[in-house]
């Protein structure tokens, strides 16, 4: 009975220690693959591109956005949103799913956080290229200062922003990297003398490998881990305050936190298994994410999924219920005004698609698990959009009614932070072991329970 | 420090935690265990106390959140209170988010600080394996060979029979890890392209000393102005937009400055008889805080030829200019207050126009003085009062 109980290994094909330092660092000791050329040829060309329309649009002006006077905020701030909440997922895999002890958490971590860092880099850029003049940024630094000195507007949800994602950019890197060091020492003892090794060296920071350390490590990545729990629930907290603290109709409403984090980890999710199905190929890593690592992720988005789905009833429910004549008239713009299409996509995308994963043949089937982590990634772009621009563009007076069109520069500005993201994650994936060694060693069946038998006493 | 240590080498976690509670019942001293990951329970086995890296952790979040609070206050109390929507200067619930993500970033940072430091890591520090594959698959477990009566032998036979792989003697250097130091070659080789690269630099920075010299006749370089200076003209510096140059313009001819109400006369005496039948002055003989003023005004602006006390001895008069005739005695008693006002105010002969110096107001008080001047009682000049 027992053994019938007993799921599959984390990691196929019966792997001993070796086998794991071998087959992560394989990719970062052989040339690149005809593969990743390729794709990070695309991707740095699509980064070029980007680059390119924002310099343009630094240089002229941001009035090569299509903003205008009632919609203030369109691509901008819902490409910020929809960055910030990939990065989400990363946070919930490697710190939220280690208070919880789930060890499939191990073979994905790694690159779930790389993906949080990368993540958070395309979210930042989209507001300071927004200020206008992204070169006096650091304008938004209280510092003290020779023009009064003048402070920041701490009572702003703005301002909000600026600390939550500096703090969660931050940790994500440092929880990140305190990860790596480990793993670097690996990498290092094992590279070819170069400059390669010496940079691996100088990064590993001497870890020998001594217990002494790994006890203080353990602790330090608990508390890691506990905090960057809080941190992540707090930004997209704040991110929803962005909206929340206004008056709007549609944005002014008290669901907005919960309903904010929610679509984070629903939308980062799906990214990631959009990441790994690819990388798991690409990267010849189907021995470690297996499925049983990509069972619990389409089941972590099946539940986010559906609480976006009740956040979406809940939204319509308080606007009926509040017997408000905006708040009504706002739910009934969302639905049928004329970007009434884009809710559509959205509630598609995001509470009808991801309803098939409960089906476990679909689970398995990764062709299909990745054409709806994709549809989930469209649909939660959509809801930013749908959230930000149909709340604007019929705000109280009738009279300053009017549409928002994308321009070709915001568009490019898009593709570019995908170009962006994606020549970050490649490289990482060249140079960085994609993989925690020291934690997938740790969960290794390899060598353990049958050991005792075999030594007489 | 060296010491001596029995260093033995291991394949599988179970045989070394089996070792470790061996060596443990036996008495002996474990120095450190090495291994390719974080061994669950091993800390256990060995009887470690946990961390106190937590205390950093607590310590660190605190203070960021302290520092934060306080922070957030200070400067919209204290340093310039703005009043942004009306909210109090101390609007302590719109300061909570800010304040823990103080709090978060300073304990994430303070705690992985300490790690480095208690666990003596750090950028480029040169790292030897105890033995090799421990980054890799091998556990090493190290026993300090602490006195004469430590067997080496015996010690060595019961980690075998754990299933050590390797058993050696090692002299060890440091207290936690075998670090040597790095070739010295390397190392100075190193410290000496630092040097050169560090008086490259002080030779920029000195040059560039020369190159900034102040030039007390111009303003300093600035290199962060901020909003120092305003991209609007100030208003004595010229201006390239107006046909005169000006930045500061004169009012169209006629304007009427605000408060100001218009006088509709010409400058000639036939007017300023109309204008003593048709003005009255606004303050009576007994308003003493007009009168007080007027013989301020007075002094001020009308002595210089009329004299303290209007007998048109001034020192401009008797300096050659001239002479204006005495306020106090002859026509000037006779005038009406509006005729005055309008001498005053428009100016007669020698007499300069004060419309541009005085407010109409300050005028009608100057008229209360000389009056006081003209009645007997009144002192001859306001020096003569207390
Ligand atoms: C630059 C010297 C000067 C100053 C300053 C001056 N006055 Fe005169 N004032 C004169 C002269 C000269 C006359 C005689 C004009 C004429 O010849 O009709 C005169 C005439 C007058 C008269 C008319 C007297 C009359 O009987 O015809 C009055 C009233 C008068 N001044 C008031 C004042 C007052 C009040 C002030 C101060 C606000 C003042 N003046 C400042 C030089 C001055």
């Amino acid at each position: 009975m027992a053994e019938a109980h007993h799921p599959p290994p984390l990691v196929a094909g019966n792997k001993s220690s070796a086998d794991v330092t071998r087959d992560i660092c394989a990719p970062l000791e052989r040339g690149p693959t005809g593969w990743w050329w390729s794709a990070f040829l695309t991707s740095a060309s699509v980064l070029a591109l980007g680059a390119a329309a924002v310099a343009y649009q630094v240089a002229t002006g941001i009035g090569t956005w299509g903003l205008n006077r009632t919609v203030g905020w369109a691509f901008d701030i819902t490409n910020f949103v929809f960055w910030i909440g990939i990065g989400h997922a990363g946070t919930l895999i490697s710190a939220i799913l280690f208070l919880f002890r789930q060890q499939w958490r191990t073979s994905v971590n790694r690159s779930a956080e790389a993906m949080t860092i990368f993540a958070v880099m395309c979210a930042g850029l989209f507001p300071l290229i927004h200020m206008g003049r992204p070169w006096l940024a650091y304008w938004v630094v209280p510092y003290p200062n020779f023009r009064g000195p003048l402070w920041v507007n701490f009572r702003s949800a703005l301002m909000w922003d600026v600390f939550a994602i500096s703090t969660y950019f931050t940790i994500s890197l440092v929880f990140w990297y305190v990860g790596l060091i480990p793993d670097l020492a690996t990498a290092s003892a094992r590279a070819r003398p170069g400059w390669r090794r010496r940079l691996l060296e100088f990064f590993s920071l001497g870890w020998n490998g001594s217990y002494r350390t790994w006890h203080r490590y353990e602790l330090v990545y608990l508390l890691l881990a506990g905090l960057a729990t809080p941190l992540v629930v707090s930004v997209h907290t704040v991110v929803s305050f962005d909206f929340a603290t206004a008056v709007l109709p549609g944005w002014h409403t008290t669901v907005l936190p919960p309903y904010f984090v929610a679509g984070a980890i629903f939308s980062g999710m799906a990214m990631v298994l959009t990441l790994m199905l690819v990388a798991r190929k690409v990267m010849g890593l189907e021995d470690y994410i297996t499925q049983r690592h990509i069972d619990p992720m389409c089941k972590l988005t099946l539940l986010t999924g559906s609480i976006v789905g009740l956040a979406y009833l809940v939204e319509l429910f308080t606007a009926l219920y509040s017997g408000n004549a905006y708040e009504q008239f706002a739910a009934m713009n969302r639905l049928w005004g004329p970007y009434g299409w884009c809710y559509w996509v959205m509630i598609g995308c995001n509470v009808a698609v991801p309803q098939l994963l409960w089906f476990p043949r679909i689970r398995r089937a990764l062709p299909a698990v990745f054409v709806i982590s994709v549809l989930v990634n469209v649909g939660m772009w959509f809801e930013r959009f749908v959230i930000i621009v149909t709340s604007l563009h019929r705000d109280f007076l009738p009279s300053s009614w009017t549409m928002y069109l994308p321009t070709s520069v915001e568009l490019a500005t898009l593709a570019g932070s995908f170009g962006l993201f994606f020549t970050c994650f490649l490289l990482f994936c060249r140079f960085l072991p994609m993989i925690a060694m020291g934690e997938v060693k740790g969960v290794l069946e390899h060598g353990r329970g049958n050991v005792a038998e075999e030594v007489a006493p | 420090m060296s010491k001596r240590t029995l260093v033995a080498v291991f394949e599988h976690e179970a045989d070394l935690m089996r070792a470790v509670a061996a060596v443990r019942a036996a008495d002996l001293k474990i120095d450190d265990v090495y291994a390719p990951y974080a061994v669950h329970g091993l800390d256990r086995a060995l009887g470690w106390r946990p961390s106190r890296l937590g205390w950093a952790c607590a310590l660190g979040g605190m203070s960021g959140a302290i520092f934060m609070l306080w922070l957030q206050w200070w400067t919209s109390a204290v340093s310039w209170p703005l009043n942004v929507g009306g909210k109090p200067w101390n609007s302590l619930p719109a300061f909570v988010p800010v304040a823990f993500e103080g709090m978060v970033l300073a304990a994430g940072l303070t705690t992985v600080f300490a790690l480095l430091a208690v666990a003596r890591l750090r950028p480029g520090k040169k790292t030897r394996p105890i033995v090799p594959g421990v980054a890799d698959d091998r556990f090493a477990l190290v026993l300090e060979e602490a006195d004469a009566a430590f067997d080496a032998a015996a010690a060595s036979k019961l980690l075998r029979n754990c299933r050590a792989v390797e058993v050696s003697e090692r002299v060890l250097e440091d207290e936690f890890s075998p670090l040597g130091a790095p070739a010295g070659a390397a190392r100075t080789r190193l410290r000496r392209r630092l040097n050169y690269l560090l008086l490259l630099l002080l030779a920029v920075v000195v040059a560039m000393v020369f190159l900034t010299l102040p030039d007390p006749s111009r303003p300093n370089r600035e290199f962060f102005p901020d909003m120092a200076h305003s991209p609007a003209y100030s208003s004595a510096s010229a201006n390239p937009n107006f046909p005169d140059g000006k930045t500061l313009q004169s009012p169209v001819p006629g304007v009427l400055t605000q408060g100001q109400s218009p006088l509709h006369y010409d400058a000639t005496d036939a007017e300023a008889l109309r204008a003593g039948r048709e003005l009255r002055n606004p303050f009576s003989a007994k308003d003493a805080k007009a009168g007080a003023r007027g013989a301020l005004v007075f002094q001020t602006y009308c002595t210089p030829c009329h004299g303290g006390g209007g007998l048109g001895d001034g020192a401009v008069a008797l300096r050659g200019y001239p002479a204006p005739p005495s306020l106090v005695t002859g026509d000037t008693t006779k005038m009406p207050d509006g005729q005055l006002f309008h001498i005053i105010t428009y100016g007669r002969v020698n007499m300069p126009a004060q419309s541009g110096l005085l407010s109409p107001e300050d005028r009608w008080a100057a008229i209360l003085h000389i009056r006081s001047l003209q009645t007997p009682t009144a002192p001859k000049s306001i020096e003569a009062k207390p």
